[in-house]
């Protein structure tokens, strides 16, 4: 079993699975992988759900969390003191991002690696924040990382207790207006951001309309007293029994009664079971991997697979694989004159990242040190771990691509092709790496290059690589 | 770039990779009479149009900055998304964080409110001046080139091709080996491949449309631009570093277009500027220990004025900001008279009056860094005799 020189007339369905796993559900192949992939599509990805990451370039970086104290401590002393502290914690978090980006590339398991950005990129912490410095990271690795295939509950309490999530959401002050602090007369400072982003952001969102304001009000009292252990390096989860309203509290039609740091427990027990929690959630995980507008389809699996498992997101990324629909593919191979059998608008944009990431697997790069990867990154807008909005990167074509930023892809894409040094036949090599996705209309393209560093330019600036 | 241009690369390719091959390329500076003075790096970095200033550093504590920058303002130190502060003044973007490093290191001296002299913000007009040093004055050789040619021939090179006119004139060498070679055509071969694909077909015909009839503002055809002038950038960082290689380098960066669409830490120009904040952390890395003895000017032809236009862009203006960068520079401060964004500090079209000449400060390049002679600079510039160069940018 081996790709052949030449495209065959027409490519077997294994042949475009494999191809729809590499690209679509992953960062794109290397020379060769697709052979492996090709003997079972679906097994890879599955494997990767339930296996282990392969993450070694994580090990090598001092503690994420490093410094974080430093910087909110510094907070307190004044501009200047923040100012310095906030410059270590950028250096910290260049370091993560270029670390990060190299793992991509290098991995073995890269639809893993896509799962962990799309799960960290839904909890919206934001490297814009000053007081994150390299806490984002912290979060992706300590609280994502090690929990985004168990269940959602897990994971969203292991959040909820990070020192990331509690001093984004400015939670590390709140106090209730009914707790043994306020009636020794300290000012009660309640904090509505955290119940509404809870809500909002990360479970049942706006679109669930039987949440109202005094739900809100009364998630914030339940999550009163939840604070950062500061004096701890690295800062830790501290509940703070004297802030916290005592009291039983209605949320979304329950009472929860008074249990202190239970209640919250139990609030995010209400939210992270709801049906409209899961279909939002599977609903975002299939625009994100399979299509804008993804086929429902696709979402009920996603769905489907998530209740089956008891609530586990491996089990809803394992729904998402399992439906036919996720493996639709076009026929790249089509007569040239038939443009509707290529209509390639139902695939995904690829976004800087995956662009970048999947162009140096392409060229079987290895890279030791990400930091010229994150250059071309963010030439192209996009900032990891700071997403321009609190709601994350709009998972859409459209942000993608306009006039200006479809230059830079162009521009790009010239520049990738000068790293092609040693590629003898760039068009065998295309064929390896892109399988049953390699455009017949590209290969003619690539076949009349001057130079091999041409050849791969026009691969890397063809439809077909700039979508997945 | 014209077909006429790639034959030429060619042929210097050809002769100038037997040169170095055979080590005969003369140290950079045979003028020199101190030793340290003839291992002295200097890169200029042309960014060819009008950069908007105020998208570099950031005056957060002028009470008027908020008010006229409009929604081009950036947030104040510790809210979202706010400036990294770095003197209690000025504040740096967060897209441009690759300085700070630079930054802490005191290797980067910024210096706004920046002029070359001209007296209207024209393009053309900006970009005579900044490259013969003679504002108003006609067209002629550049002061880049005239350096190059004063350090008995042994010369600038111009990091790709065509060669700016800011490095002719002299005896510029062009197009060292193992620079990208650009496609020729290549957005009319990706049009083909594109152009029936419904979202990137789109996108590409508005981008080609709208290129066509702003050439001159972007800093004209063949000099690269965005993301394709980071491998010019490493090349100019890796030939400067050698032991034995050339000592002088200019590298021209085009796509400065800012008229529409600015952008304030999302967008064209936020993206265009990390760019080259990345390329000087990236140099820097790059140059290893030759790195101590380098200083890189990374100016525009001139500024842009303070408050956004209706397109949501900014217009030409005289005052910029400049950077001046490298191991051998006294960083970490801001050099220059700022005198605020209040109305005596404006001109009349509502961008910032010039206190600093640009001359004065290539004038310090050249005799604090290079070391060169005030015979030997008078030369270079004989326009700007009467000014003077600015004090205090280098280390020794």
């Amino acid at each position: 079993m081996s790709i052949p020189a030449n495209p065959p007339l027409k490519w077997s369905d294994a042949d475009i699975r494999a191809a729809v796993a590499a690209h679509r559900f992953g960062y794109g192949a290397r020379p060769g992988e697709l052979v492996n992939i090709k003997r079972d599509a679906q097994g890879w990805l599955i494997e990767q759900i339930r296996g282990r990451a392969d993450d070694p370039e994580l090990k090598a970086l001092p503690g994420a969390r490093d410094g974080a104290a430093a910087l909110i401590r510094a907070e307190r002393q004044g501009p200047q003191a923040f100012a310095a502290a906030e410059r270590d914690g950028f250096a910290r978090l260049q370091q993560e991002r270029a670390a990060h980006l190299a793992l991509m590339v290098n991995t073995t398991t890269p639809f893993r690696e896509r799962l962990v950005r799309f799960w960290t990129e839904q909890f919206g912490i934001n490297a814009r924040d000053p007081r994150m410095g390299s806490l984002a990271a912290a979060f992706e690795r300590e609280v994502i990382r090690p929990n985004m295939t168990g269940p959602l509950y897990t994971l969203m309490m292991q959040a909820i207790r990070h020192p990331a999530f509690l001093l984004h959401l400015r939670n590390e002050n709140s106090m209730g207006p009914r707790s043994p602090a306020a009636w020794r007369g300290q000012p009660p400072r309640p904090n509505r951001l955290i119940a509404d982003r809870l809500v909002n952001a990360y479970t049942l969102g706006r679109a669930e309309r039987r949440v109202d304001g005094l739900d809100i009000a009364s998630l914030a009292e339940m999550f009163t007293g939840w604070t950062v252990d500061l004096d701890a390096d690295p800062p830790r989860f501290r509940f703070q029994a004297d802030w916290h309203t005592r009291g039983p509290k209605r949320f979304f039609g329950q009472v929860i009664p008074d249990g202190g740091v239970l209640q919250g427990e139990a609030a995010v027990e209400i939210l992270t079971r709801h049906r409209s929690t899961a279909r939002r959630l599977a609903y975002k995980l299939a625009r994100h991997f399979v299509a804008d507008d993804p086929p429902q389809t696709v979402v009920d699996a996603a769905y489907n697979g998530f209740a089956a498992s008891g609530f586990t997101l491996g089990g809803m990324a394992e729904g998402m694989v399992t439906a036919a629909d996720s493996w639709f593919s076009i026929d790249w191979a089509a007569n040239l004159f038939e443009k509707a059998a290529r209509d390639p608008s139902p695939m995904k944009v690829k976004s800087p990242t995956d662009l970048v990431v999947s162009a140096a697997r392409a060229l079987d790069e290895r890279p030791t040190d990400g930091t010229q990867l994150l250059a071309m990154v963010e030439a192209m807008g996009e900032r990891p771990f700071a997403p321009p909005t609190e709601e994350g990167w709009p998972d859409v074509a459209g942000y993608w691509i306009d006039p200006r930023r479809m230059s830079e892809r162009l521009e790009w894409a010239e520049t990738m092709g000068a790293h092609a040094e040693g590629i003898a036949d760039p068009v065998a090599w295309a064929l390896d790496v892109m399988g049953a996705r390699f455009a017949e209309e590209t290969r003619r393209r690539m076949l009349v290059a001057p130079n091999p560093q041409e050849a791969m330019s026009i691969l890397f600036a063809s439809p077909e690589f700039q979508r997945r | 770039m014209s077909g006429g241009g790639t034959m030429n690369r060619r042929d210097l390719l050809a002769g100038l990779t037997g040169a170095m091959a055979a080590g005969l390329l003369p140290d950079g500076l045979a003028f020199a009479q101190a030793p340290r003075a003839g291992r002295r790096r200097f890169l200029l970095i042309e960014l060819a149009g009008a950069v908007d200033g105020l998208a570099l550093a950031v005056p957060f504590r002028d009470p008027n900055y908020a008010k006229l920058r409009g929604m081009l303002a950036l947030p104040a130190p510790g809210a979202f998304d706010g400036v990294f502060d770095l003197d209690g003044e000025f504040g740096l973007p967060r897209h441009l964080g690759a300085l700070l490093a630079l930054w802490q290191a005191q290797e980067l001296t910024i210096i706004p409110a920046v002029g070359t002299g001209i007296a209207r913000p024209e393009a053309d007009l900006a970009a005579r001046a900044f490259a013969t040093g003679d504002a108003g004055g006609p067209a002629g050789p550049g002061w880049m080139g005239r350096l190059s040619g004063a350090a008995g021939g042994a010369g600038a090179l111009s990091i790709g091709l065509p060669v700016p006119p800011v490095l002719q004139g002299g005896g510029a060498r062009v197009d060292p080996p193992g620079a990208p070679n650009p496609v020729l055509g290549f957005g009319r071969k990706i049009e083909l491949l594109v152009q029936d694909d419904p979202v990137l077909g789109t996108a590409f015909a508005q981008a080609a449309a709208s290129r066509q009839d702003r050439l001159v503002q972007a800093g004209g055809p063949g000099y690269p631009r965005g993301i394709a002038a980071q491998p010019y950038a490493m090349l100019a960082a890796r030939i400067l570093a050698r032991e034995d290689g050339p000592r002088l380098a200019a590298l021209r960066i085009g796509g400065w277009d800012s008229a529409r669409d600015q952008g304030a830490s999302e967008g064209f120009l936020p993206q265009r500027l990390a760019l080259v904040a990345g390329m000087l952390a990236a140099i820097r890395q790059e140059m290893g220990s030759a790195w101590a003895e380098t200083a890189i000017l990374v100016a525009g032809w001139t500024g842009r004025k303070v408050s956004p236009n209706p397109a949501r862009g900014t217009d030409l203006g005289l005052g910029q900001t400049i950077l001046l960068a490298g191991g051998n520079v006294a960083g970490g401060q801001f050099a220059g008279a700022w005198r605020g964004l209040g109305a005596d500090a404006l001109d009349a079209s509502g961008a910032i009056r010039p206190t600093t000449d640009f001359r004065g400060v290539v004038k310090s390049v050249l005799a604090d860094h290079l070391r060169l002679s005030a015979q030997a600079i008078s030369q270079i510039l004989p326009a700007a005799r009467d000014r003077a160069a600015m004090a205090g940018l280098f280390r020794i």
